[in-house]
């Protein structure tokens, strides 16, 4: 049986909408007049069921009569003819606060606002609980709605609504209100109420959260239904076909194909959709509200057949968007402006590139990995790259057996602030996501009246994968310094060994960490700029966003390995407590030797989370050497004797998995470091490679 | 679970009136208690103003029509050997529940509009639940009303005759009702109808007979004397000019009110609540188009 029937129906709004004075137009008065405005057909003979448990998507342009059928499925109002039937409870969505009277607290609201969705009193009482945990708002329920702030509000207004229990839900819309955390729930708790065989009518401008909810969608265009069918079928079908409407522009260069769809672009190649539904779009992040490109009002100031300019106003905030799209030779090059009417606060634009999840691999300036599987339980984006604010080339590769072509992004910055970051989406998007993003800092968070040239993102489908690979080994090459089979690569305040192409190295690498003011301050948490190379001599200087003072490492090649020549710039005085320069290694290191001693790296333990110091001499020494079977040994030491360093070797905890040797420069007890403004040298040194020697070291593996 | 079924077809229906209306008995009620809440929450002396409105009224035109214009003019409004000021309130406290109850429902579609526009339940709860609000203004003032005439007329006057009052109230409020069904549903489509409410109702406040008794006949008026009759049975069609009286009747006379005051008033409430019902069904479905 169907739960819901709609049966040719039709729905005109008659020319005389609205309320109306009796003299007015529309009023009595029109009656004796011939010239009589034109009436509006907003749907015209449509016809669908919904089967119990489908959760059926509507899409459709703006105007396209999708609010008016859920309009008419919610039985807010009657069509014109035709016939609507719906068995059961209905709960729409789209009247989030309904009924809420400012004036009443939050729990006479709750009770009232169920009420008006068709609950009765005790069933209120049964789920009144968890509707209040679920707003988050417990310390303000009895509160008068009208001391609540918007955000509040809504969450109360969505809680009641996703509590009522009814047989069907009418979404609108609705998750584009409130934070990204509160956004997350509102899916989470629609795929919950998927789980449970509800029914759930879906009406949305996010093309992909309707392919990700729904399992058949419904496509309108100007009040006709055009077509109905799997998500994706549809949805390709509304992005291809119904292009020459005002908000939508169709732009093809190669075997590239791009369809501009109200602030979202999507990419096809060879009739293959390269970018998931929701495709490439932005956000504004305003008063910890994310307001999306897809909600803006658009309009397309010229269209070409290689592109085209659109200017999308945002609905809530005095934001314009400026987007310049055009395609050449498979080449995407999209350039972003914005224009502010007012003052605008702003802590974050960014500008997202949704792949599908068929791309395994990414580059990421020189680094290469792989993306990790998305799950199930993925409820939050979680970022897959550690942010460098250098990187500006970027790529995503598809994974074995997919015909998809790889994505090679350049990202031209106009503003400062800023970086490429890759993303996995939460499973119900299901997308890697390139995101560019623009993070003003606090001082600089306004953006101005006027118009801001952004960022121009240069998307490349056209290059093979070994393209996008050499550039990324290219990029590599340039920070890499060759010693004969040693490789010593920098990588984001790291710098990692290699021995005929085997990795010596581990996690951390080579890299510096200084306790300051109680806190460990990584040098791969500095903001590192790009590599100055000179023959087989890198430089690069980190700075830190928290403290006063830049690192500026020097990495040369020299006898058996590299030197490595730390200095410290501060800006302002600086104490430290201690510092030191480790090497993070494999775990098949085995052994280790200082001047003073020498010791087997004993097994992981489990239980341990903490780094142990194996030796027990903590007198200065000049060297920290570790071997391991079939490992060329690898030695960190010292070159001035000004600066004494304690030289020790450590296990890691069990989780890092990882022997690191460690040169240690503290001071006698509760002795400060003290730092006046300037440059100082910090460390000096070699970390030295050389193919094992020693007899026993092959032989004796340590006890497990 | 509620089995709703609904399709466009029923929601027309007439017949669905009442059943719809029990099937969400506990919602009008919330929307009633909301309104009571919200009113008298913030302001301080609560139900107070509800009592010192109609004594206030009571007592300035107790002064002018009571004191004032009998003296000046040298004529007194007979009232049967009571009170001028228990006479008074005896018309006012039900007219002010008419005044305010068509005023407050004929514009409470307006005002629920959002929720209108966004939800679907049975549309009549919306002025119903603004006339069920004036009835505690009402319950005041008829308090209010009791301890005048016990005061003024010394308390032997209440008797039986006030169980009568409840009888003439349900024709009034069944009047109300109707009428309100109806012109909420007109003031969708046409917003001149809360104006010309005010104007009625002024209008009325004087061809009503509140500050007077009720007239024998209208034999002062200069037409000719062929037509008094016309005019005072027009006069009479006004069916607060008839209630009044009989709440004159119960309250002050401790008497059964004349069946003659009665009828006419009822028969008019059952066709303005079947009309009005029938009106605002037939149009309820679309509201949400044109609000």
């Amino acid at each position: 049986m169907h739960l819901i029937e709609v049966e040719n129906v039709s729905k005109i709004y008659r020319p005389r909408r609205g309320p109306s004075m009796l003299l007015a137009r529309g009023g009595f008065v029109n009656l004796f007049r011939r010239r009589r405005p034109e009436e509006v057909r907003a749907l015209e003979d449509v016809s669908f069921t919904v089967d119990a448990g489908e959760a059926v998507g509507i899409i459709g342009a703006n105007g396209s009569g999708k609010s008016t059928l859920l309009k008419l499925l919610a039985g807010v109002t009657v069509p014109t003819t035709g016939r609507v039937a719906v068995r059961g409870r209905v709960a729409s969505l789209l009247e989030l606060g309904a009924g809420f009277h400012p004036l009443l607290t939050g729990r006479e609201n709750v009770y009232l606002n169920a009420g008006i969705l068709g609950m009765r009193r005790h069933e209120i009482d049964a789920v009144f609980d968890a509707i209040v945990a679920f707003s988050g708002i417990e310390e303000f329920i009895d509160n008068p709605v009208n001391t609540y702030s918007s955000g509040m509000f809504v969450r109360l207004g969505f809680a009641v609504a996703a509590h009522t229990n009814p047989d069907i839900f009418l979404v609108d819309e609705v998750l584009s209100v409130g934070d990204e955390e509160f956004q997350r729930k509102c899916r989470q708790r629609i795929g919950e109420l998927r789980g449970q065989g509800k029914t759930i009518v879906f009406v949305s401008h996010d093309l992909g959260t309707v392919n990700a909810l729904c399992n058949r969608v419904v496509l309108l265009s100007k009040g006709r239904m055009m077509a109905r069918g799997t998500p994706q079928a549809t949805i390709e079908y509304y992005l291809r076909q119904i292009g020459r409407e005002a908000g939508i522009h169709t732009f093809s260069s190669g075997q590239t194909e791009a369809v501009f769809c109200h602030g979202r672009v999507s990419l096809f190649h060879r009739q293959r959709e390269v970018t998931v539904p929701t495709g490439l779009r932005m956000n504004v992040l305003c008063m910890g509200q994310w307001h999306p490109s897809g909600s803006a009002d658009w309009l397309i100031e010229e269209r070409g057949p290689d592109g085209c300019r659109a200017r999308g106003r945002m609905s809530r905030l005095p934001v314009t968007l400026i987007w310049d799209l055009r395609l050449e030779n498979d080449r995407l090059r999209w350039a972003i402006a914005v224009e502010c009417e007012q003052d605008t606060t702003t802590p974050l634009i960014n500008a997202d590139v949704l792949l599908p999840t068929a791309y395994t691999r990414w580059t990421y300036g020189e680094s290469l990995g792989d993306f990790p599987d998305i799950i199930p339980g993925d409820q939050n984006w979680t970022t897959v790259v550690t942010v460098d604010w250098n990187c500006r080339e970027t790529a995503a590769l598809p994974g074995p057996g997919s015909d998809l072509p790889p994505v090679l992004t350049r990202l031209e910055a106009h503003s400062p602030y800023l970086c490429l970051l890759w993303s996995n989406s939460d499973y119900v998007m299901g997308a890697r996501a390139l995101q560019a993003l623009a993070q003003f800092p606090d001082s600089d968070q306004t953006l101005e009246a006027g118009r801001h040239e952004l960022m121009t993102l240069h998307l490349d489908l056209g290059q093979s994968e070994a393209t996008a690979r050499e550039r990324a080994e290219a990029l590599k090459a340039e920070r890499t310094i060759q010693i004969g089979p040693v490789a010593a690569q920098f990588e984001r305040g790291g710098v990692s060994f290699t021995y005929d192409g085997k990795a010596l190295t581990h996690t951390v690498h080579l890299h510096t960490q200084a306790l300051i003011a109680q806190m460990w301050n990584m040098s791969r948490d500095l903001q590192w700029s790009s590599v100055e190379r000179t023959g087989d001599r890198l430089e690069v200087s980190g700075e830190s966003s928290r403290l006063p003072f830049r690192q500026h490492w020097e990495i040369e090649a020299a006898e058996g390995g590299v030197a490595f020549r730390v200095w410290l710039e501060a800006k302002e005085p600086l104490e430290v407590q201690e510092y030191n320069v480790s090497i993070g290694l494999k775990p098949e290191y085995a052994r280790w030797e200082t001047c003073h001693e020498s010791g087997a790296f004993p097994p992981f333990d489990p239980t341990v989370k903490e780094w142990r110091h194996l030796n027990r001499s903590y007198a200065p020494g000049s060297y920290v050497r570790a071997r391991g079977p079939a490992l060329p040994t690898i030695a960190l030491e010292t070159a001035n004797d000004d600066l004494p360093f304690r030289m020790t070797a450590i296990n890691t905890g069990f989780e890092q998995h990882t022997r690191v040797l460690q040169a240690i420069y503290a001071p006698e007890q509760a002795q400060w470091l003290h730092f006046d403004p300037g440059r100082h040298l910090w460390f000096d040194g070699f970390v030295k490679i050389a193919p094992d020697t020693a007899p026993d070291s092959t032989g004796a593996p340590p006890r497990e | 679970m509620s089995q709703a079924l609904y399709t466009n077809a029923q929601q027309h229906r007439l017949s669905r009136v009442i059943p719809d209306l029990i099937h969400h008995r506990e919602l009008l009620r919330d929307m009633v208690w909301k309104e009571l809440r919200a009113r008298y929450r913030n302001a301080m002396m609560g139900f107070l103003w509800a009592v010192l409105q109609p004594v206030l009224m009571m007592l300035i035109l107790t002064f002018v029509f009571g004191y004032l214009l009998p003296e000046m003019m040298g004529a007194r409004l007979g009232s049967g050997g009571h009170s001028y000021a228990s006479h008074l309130l005896c018309g006012l406290v039900p007219w002010q529940f008419l005044a305010v109850a068509l005023a407050c429902g004929t514009n409470s579609l307006l005002e629920s509009q959002d929720l209108i526009k966004k939800v679907y339940f049975p549309r009549e709860i919306i002025p119903i639940a603004a006339v069920l609000n004036c009835l505690v203004n009402l319950a005041i003032g008829f308090v209010t009303l009791l301890v005048v005439i016990a005061a003024l007329e010394g308390p032997s006057t209440l008797g039986v005759g006030v169980l009568y009052f409840p009888l003439i109230f349900a024709v009034q409020f069944v009047l109300v009702i109707g009428i309100v069904l109806l012109l909420s549903a007109l003031n969708v489509y046409y917003r001149d109808v809360s104006y010309m409410i005010e104007v009625v109702l002024a209008f009325g406040f004087y061809a009503t007979p509140i500050l007077y008794p009720l007239p024998k006949s209208l034999g002062a008026l200069p037409v000719p004397e062929a037509w008094k009759p016309w005019f005072y049975q027009l006069y009479l069609a006004n069916p607060m000019a008839n209630l009044i009286p009989a709440y004159r009747q119960a309250l002050l006379e401790n008497q059964v009110p004349d069946a003659a005051l009665l009828w006419r008033p009822a028969v008019l409430a059952v066709v303005m609540l079947v009309v009005g019902a029938w009106l605002f069904r037939r149009q309820a479905p679309t509201f949400a188009d044109h609000l």
